[in-house]
């Protein structure tokens, strides 16, 4: 029966449709016209050229390739923060810092565009909360303002000064507030040389040349863009410091000479080109002394944060030929650094600013024994302290501690009340949806909700749940939902 | 685009040592580390990065060594010689079974697989 059925179906169907399981789109489909010519066959292959092959299709692309972290700095969406004029905070200045204690502040235009440059502004910050880089004048800024900043006239041997403390307690923001507030002291005329990580020197990332005549590894492609940074942070100092010799260099077999009391250090900066040279040269090292001998008139603030990825590993993923380890010291920016540290390299007028982390992994001794806070122990392995770099930090009466303090309740208190005003904090009554049936008490508070009551409760909330941490605070008023 | 090293096709971004390292019969991560430190290629330099003279440079280092077809002859020349003196781990080997003691109960897939008078490698 069902054979027969099947074979009488299948006489209905056209020649043409060989192994369908429904043959009702076949049926009903056009019929074929009479005489119609078949579709021209289309050549197959990459190169197709069709009418107007010169225009080119707009990219539909994402919103952008890269991941998270770097995804918020790159998408600007600080562009869509609460505009800051209208909450009238302040610049942060030298002059009167007692009055804007306690307070948010932001930078002056010229001074954020500097800190920008030289990398004071870090990841994790979350900048992209705010129109501009803001950070509050704490009781650690006033006691740096003190110990460090108003010691800048004198000589930086005498100033040199870590800042440590546990982790997003502000180490990184002091740095920048201390650079701006060198910077309001003196009208922009100091010499910012800052050193966002250490790790950029010691990672393998730059290429080195071994050179003979200062026994050290030169390292070209980290010099040239760290100078790049150098001297667009400091342009208008830089044009206005005359040189006080005389430099010969080639750029493409043609001899310049810079003449001194004519140029300016500036134009050593932007013409010289032997500082990315793969080649034995002195261009760093003659900046460096310019420096030096300028530092009479004009104060050098010399800052490195991180400072622990040279303390806790101070061998570099470059090696010898025979496959050692080259250590930092056998670098010439490592060496400048370490130089700085112990206080071998020294302006007359400045000061050396530095800077731990806790992220760079295991923690070795050194630091601390270097900064007089452990006893330093004869058995520990070279791995564990290294001597060399623990007694560049002990060198010249050493380098002085500052401990970097949590924020107060009232300090922490200011800044949740800054996150409030542009909305990075949300007080409101309860999450939107609410996955919980709520009690009694909570139905009544949230009938009759008061803002300002709401406000204190979350303060004193994230206050003792951070302890005044202010990466905590700012993670909890930020990443809450 | 890829780099040619001794008539190995390596990709263009990948680190130095890696590309020689996993590309390079008889080059691992330490050669290729060493034979990156004499040249004077630095750590974190990718393959597309190299020029002419770096190139010829690691050819130069690597025709030093024993690597790729010469490497495997002297394998199969080693196993070859055990089999012509009588030894057990060469009549193991013809047998395509394990050399080393372990059990063969069960499993010894990869000596199966593997163990030959030309070993497959």
């Amino acid at each position: 029966m069902l054979r027969s059925v099947t074979t009488r179906a299948l006489a209905r169907v056209p020649s043409r449709s060989v192994r369908s399981l429904s043959s009702s789109n076949i049926l009903l489909a056009p019929k074929k016209k009479q005489g119609a010519q078949p579709a021209k066959k289309l050549k197959q292959g990459y190169n197709k050229k069709k009418d107007g092959a010169g225009e080119k299709k707009a990219k539909a692309g994402g919103m952008t390739h890269l991941g998270f972290d770097d995804a918020v700095r790159a998408l600007k969406f600080e562009k869509l923060a609460v505009k800051l004029d209208s909450l009238e905070i302040g610049k942060l200045q030298h002059n009167g810092l007692e009055k804007l204690q306690q307070s948010v502040v932001k930078y002056d235009d010229e001074t954020q565009f500097a800190l920008f440059r030289l990398g004071m502004f870090k990841k994790f910050q979350h900048h992209e909360m705010f129109e501009s880089p803001i950070s509050l004048v704490s009781n650690n800024t006033s006691k740096l303002s003190n110990e460090f900043i108003d010691q800048l006239d004198g000589p930086s041997i005498n100033n040199r000064v870590c800042l440590i403390g546990e982790k997003g307690t502000g180490k990184s923001t002091l740095l920048a507030q201390a650079a701006a507030l060198a910077r309001s002291k003196y009208n922009n005329e100091v010499i910012l040389l800052h050193l966002e990580s250490p790790l950029k020197i010691t990672e393998g990332s730059s290429d080195y040349f071994f050179n003979k005549s200062l026994t050290k590894f030169h390292q070209p492609m980290f010099t040239k863009k760290w100078l790049y940074k150098l001297r667009s942070a400091n342009e208008t100092i830089f044009k206005k410091l005359k040189l006080t010799r005389d430099i010969l260099f080639t750029i493409k077999k043609q001899e310049y000479t810079l003449k001194k009391d004519e140029n300016t250090v500036w134009d050593l900066v932007y013409k010289n080109k032997d500082f990315g040279k793969m080649a034995s040269t002195n261009a760093f090292q003659f900046l460096l002394e310019e420096l030096i001998h300028h530092s009479k008139e004009v104060p050098v603030l010399a800052s490195i944060d991180d400072i622990s990825v040279i303390t806790t590993n101070p061998n570099t993923a470059y090696r010898h030929t025979d496959l050692k380890k080259i250590h930092v010291s056998e670098l010439e920016i490592g060496d400048l650094i370490l130089k700085l540290i112990s206080g071998e390299v020294s302006f007359s007028k400045g000061g050396v600013l530095l800077g731990e982390s806790k992220d760079s992994g295991k923690d070795t001794h050194t630091l601390r024994v270097g900064l007089r806070l452990e006893q330093y122990d004869p058995w520990l392995k070279a791995y564990e302290c290294d001597n060399t770099i623990a007694n560049k930090f002990l060198a010249n009466e050493g380098v002085k501690v500052f401990d970097v303090k949590n924020l107060s309740s009232e300090e922490s208190t200011e800044l949740l009340e800054f996150y409030e005003a542009t909305g990075a904090l949300k007080v409101r009554p309860y999450p939107a949806k609410v996955h919980k049936t709520l009690t009694a008490v909570e139905q009544a508070e949230a009938a009759s909700f008061d803002k300002t009551l709401h406000f204190e409760k979350i303060a004193k909330s994230y206050y003792t749940i951070t302890g005044g941490n202010p990466r905590e605070l700012l993670k909890s008023s930020v990443l809450s939902y | 685009m890829a780099i040619h090293i001794l008539g190995k096709a390596i990709k263009h971004n990948v680190e130095v040592k890696y590309g020689l390292a996993f590309n390079i019969f008889g080059v691992g991560l330490k050669t290729a580390e060493q034979i990156c430190a004499r040249i004077g290629i630095y750590p974190k330099m990718r393959m597309n990065q190299l020029n002419e003279t770096q190139i010829m440079a690691i050819n130069k280092e690597l025709s030093d060594i024993t690597v790729e077809g010469h490497l495997k002859q002297k394998v199969w020349d080693d196993i070859k010689l055990k089999r012509t003196i009588g030894s057990y781990a060469g009549l193991r080997h013809a047998m395509g079974l394990p050399v080393r003691g372990q059990k063969t109960k069960n499993n010894a897939r990869t000596a199966k697989k593997l163990n030959k008078l030309e070993r497959r490698l």
